[in-house]
């Protein structure tokens, strides 16, 4: 039995890394990615350098703190008392500020400005430090959305740096990369189910395996081609870490680079890759519409959206009605678990969500558990669905490409 | 002794016994029985939706009958015996990107074969069907032939006892038509047991040692081709030659045929044919070349089962 899922899952892994799409998606993204980041970057215009902010302290309780703590070699600002907002404007207009922050304590949304996009990092830190000191501020606290990174790095003051630009550029390369990674991983696992379903191989395979050891292999090829693809990408974002010379989370515990990206590996095998092709066996293996498919939908926050958005080709061709539930189905997974499966790997990656390297270790680890558990059920429900009736030409209702019997 | 000697033969190579499936209101097989021996071709033939696809997935147990019973050598369908069993769809289930040898060898190493064995069988077989210079193309770039020879091959890797094959002829060019009836034929010489789902009938007179008739799921013809046609002998003379055939009695019905000079003379329930072409000489000018006794082929048969059901 585990030489035949063996050979099933070579036989996957092979016919994706093999393929010509392969190469071009692992060379083209990346490539294609900076170019517009690129282009993108010349085209913007240059930010106006920021030397003077006027304070506007209409509760007049944290000005002076502000002044005296943020006019500092550390901060780069200058920051000036201003007595009133229609002074702050004026002073704007003939350019003898170049932005102001007005603090207003006493209202709902004490904090505006205008001349900036955000408040410098440092700023936020002391007006939140400053409200915590005095209680009748605090119910305000959570309405000032100045919660800042726990984890960040703090100057010898205690307040927050700014971030370097650099990790900012990579963490959104790495953003998208891994949100692609992710949607071709799904779609990979339904092309190939797809054709298996087309040219009735799938019927040819389930005369020589049964139904787990399809599943297992497949689940198992298909992870071993994202981690392949993962490792590649995973290797060209660790060079641009090392050109941009960013610290990289828990190197000071590792110490040695090699350590620490097959720390990453391991990791990223046991969740992202494995976590998915699991995902879309039990997305595949219950995309059935009967009573229990909208609840399984509800489930399918774990699931992969690019499988539903597959699935959609089979409905459209006559049954509209369902195919739309299904993009709309897709269109809310893609959004949650996508975005979330990418955060999780850009996190651990440059801004260490997790403090401990063993804290993500142990989260990893419920992953695989959790993939095991969910591929056991797809394949209950494939068994399910071959033997006990649900009627595989008849019943238009069945629409799995891994039971593929249609 | 009668019971000893039972004992010692050879188990049925499938043997269905009363099998029935429902697809929720809709029947689509109902109490079928019949059986294959080994070493036999038998012909399952019917019209498209007649069942066929349904039995045979019961066969190959992806998906389970609602009654009945189906055995393979002897036993319900299992692991190990579905490395018995050869079967090969009427679409080609190949994979387009992989190459002729590792197509074969992916399917062999599903059917638990060594890789060394793998390896001398794949050769044997690529050097007998004419593909070992195409071994490394991929499928996507072989013609219909070449990729039905290589699906042939996946099929036939392991030695199957039993072997299950869907319109194995369609499209095929006859070259490759002659080829692939020899290889049925040499498995079934072999011992093989072959359900052969097609069709073409003429290619059922010619291969089957049997055929078996589905219509709506249910069995309506079986037996050799030999005696399914003598059921069906019409009686009736076909007539070549010069001359007129009007002198004869209104009893007799004449019918010109498209072929020149060629009539089929119908005989009726109460007349015999050797009455008829007594009349022939005596009462007309017609000088006959040539005359037989018309019957019908499978192709006819097929055709007037299906409409005598739709009747």
């Amino acid at each position: 039995m585990r030489y035949r899922v063996l050979s099933i899952a070579w036989q996957d892994f092979r016919s994706i890394v093999l393929s010509r799409n392969f190469l071009l998606t692992v060379v083209a993204c990346p490539l294609l990615l900076m170019l517009i980041l690129a282009i993108w970057g010349a085209c913007l215009p240059s930010k106006p350098q920021i030397e003077s902010v006027g304070i506007v302290d209409q509760s007049d309780e944290i000005t002076s703190e502000i002044i005296s703590k943020m006019n500092d070699d550390a901060i780069s600002y200058n920051f000036v008392v201003v007595s009133s907002i229609e002074k702050a404007r004026e002073m704007y207009s003939q350019d003898l500020i170049d932005a102001a922050v007005i603090i207003d304590l006493s209202v709902e949304d004490p904090v505006e400005y205008f001349g900036i996009r955000q408040l410098p990092t440092a700023l936020k830190e002391l007006l939140l430090k400053s409200l915590l000191k005095n209680e009748s501020l605090l119910k305000n606290e959570t309405k000032l959305g100045l919660l800042v990174n726990p984890y960040s790095e703090q100057n010898s003051k205690g307040l927050e740096i700014e971030g370097n630009k650099w990790a900012t550029t990579l963490v959104t390369i790495f953003f998208i990369l891994y949100f692609v990674l992710a949607i071709f991983s799904g779609v990979r696992f339904n092309r190939i189910s797809r054709i298996e379903k087309t040219n009735r191989a799938l019927e040819v395979l389930l005369t020589a395996v049964e139904p787990e050891e399809l599943v297992s292999g497949r689940i198992l090829g298909q992870s071993c081609a994202n981690f392949v693809h993962f490792q590649i990408w995973a290797i060209f974002s660790l060079i641009l870490v090392i050109l941009a010379d960013l610290d990289l989370c828990w190197m000071d515990e590792v110490g040695n680079i090699l350590i620490w990206f097959a720390t990453l590996s391991i990791v990223s095998f046991l969740g992202l890759t494995l976590f998915l092709s699991a995902a879309i066996a039990l997305n595949s293996a219950v995309a059935v519409k009967n009573r229990w498919a909208i609840g399984f939908c509800v489930l399918g926050i774990f699931t992969m959206g690019g499988t539903y958005l597959g699935e959609i080709g089979y409905e459209l061709a006559g049954k509209l009605a369902q195919g739309a539930f299904y993009f709309l189905n897709g269109i809310v997974l893609i959004v949650f678990f996508k975005f979330f499966s990418a955060m999780y790997l850009f996190f651990f990656l440059v801004e260490g969500y997790f403090k401990e390297w063993w804290q993500l270790l142990g989260i990893s680890m419920i992953i695989p558990l959790l993939a095991f558990a969910m591929s056991r059920y797809a394949i209950s429900r494939i068994k399910s669905q071959i033997n006990n009736g649900v009627a595989p030409k008849l019943d238009t209702q069945v629409s799995s490409p891994v039971l593929g019997l249609t | 002794m009668s019971d000893q000697s039972s004992l010692n033969e050879p188990p049925l190579a499938l043997d269905l016994s009363n099998i029935s499936k429902s697809y929720g209101n809709t029947v689509a097989v109902k109490d079928l029985s019949f059986s294959l021996g080994q070493g036999e071709i038998l012909a399952f033939i019917g019209p498209n939706g007649a069942g066929k696809t349904s039995t045979v997935r019961m066969i190959l147990d992806l998906i389970t009958p609602d009654s009945g019973d189906i055995k393979i050598l002897g036993r319900s369908l299992d692991g190990p015996l579905k490395n018995q069993i050869g079967y090969l769809p009427e679409e080609r289930g190949l994979y387009r990107d992989s190459t002729v040898e590792e197509c074969i060898q992916y399917f062999g190493e599903l059917k638990n074969l060594s890789r060394s064995v793998l390896r001398s069988r794949v050769s044997e077989w690529l050097e007998r069907l004419d593909l070992a210079e195409h071994k490394d193309k991929k499928i996507s770039e072989l013609s219909r032939g070449m990729q039905q020879k290589t699906q042939f091959i996946a099929t036939l890797i392991h030695k199957p006892k039993l072997l299950i094959v869907d319109e194995p002829f369609a499209a095929l060019d006859p070259v490759i038509t002659k080829q692939i009836k020899k290889i049925l034929v040499d498995a079934a010489s072999e011992g093989a047991a072959v359900l052969l789902c097609t069709h073409q009938m003429h290619l059922v007179e010619e291969l089957a040692d049997r055929l078996v008739m589905i219509n709506k799921g249910s069995l309506v013809l079986s037996g050799t081709p030999r005696e399914v046609r003598e059921k069906f002998v019409t009686g009736n003379i076909l007539l070549s030659g010069q001359g007129d055939l009007s002198g004869l009695d209104n009893s007799i019905v004449v019918e010109e045929l498209e072929r020149a000079n060629s009539y089929r003379v119908r005989v009726g329930e109460t007349l015999q044919s050797k009455v008829v072409l007594s009349a022939i000489i005596e009462q007309t000018s017609f000088e006959i070349e040539s005359f037989e006794i018309e019957k019908d082929t499978l192709e006819d048969i097929f055709l007037k089962t299906v409409r005598t059901c739709k009747g």
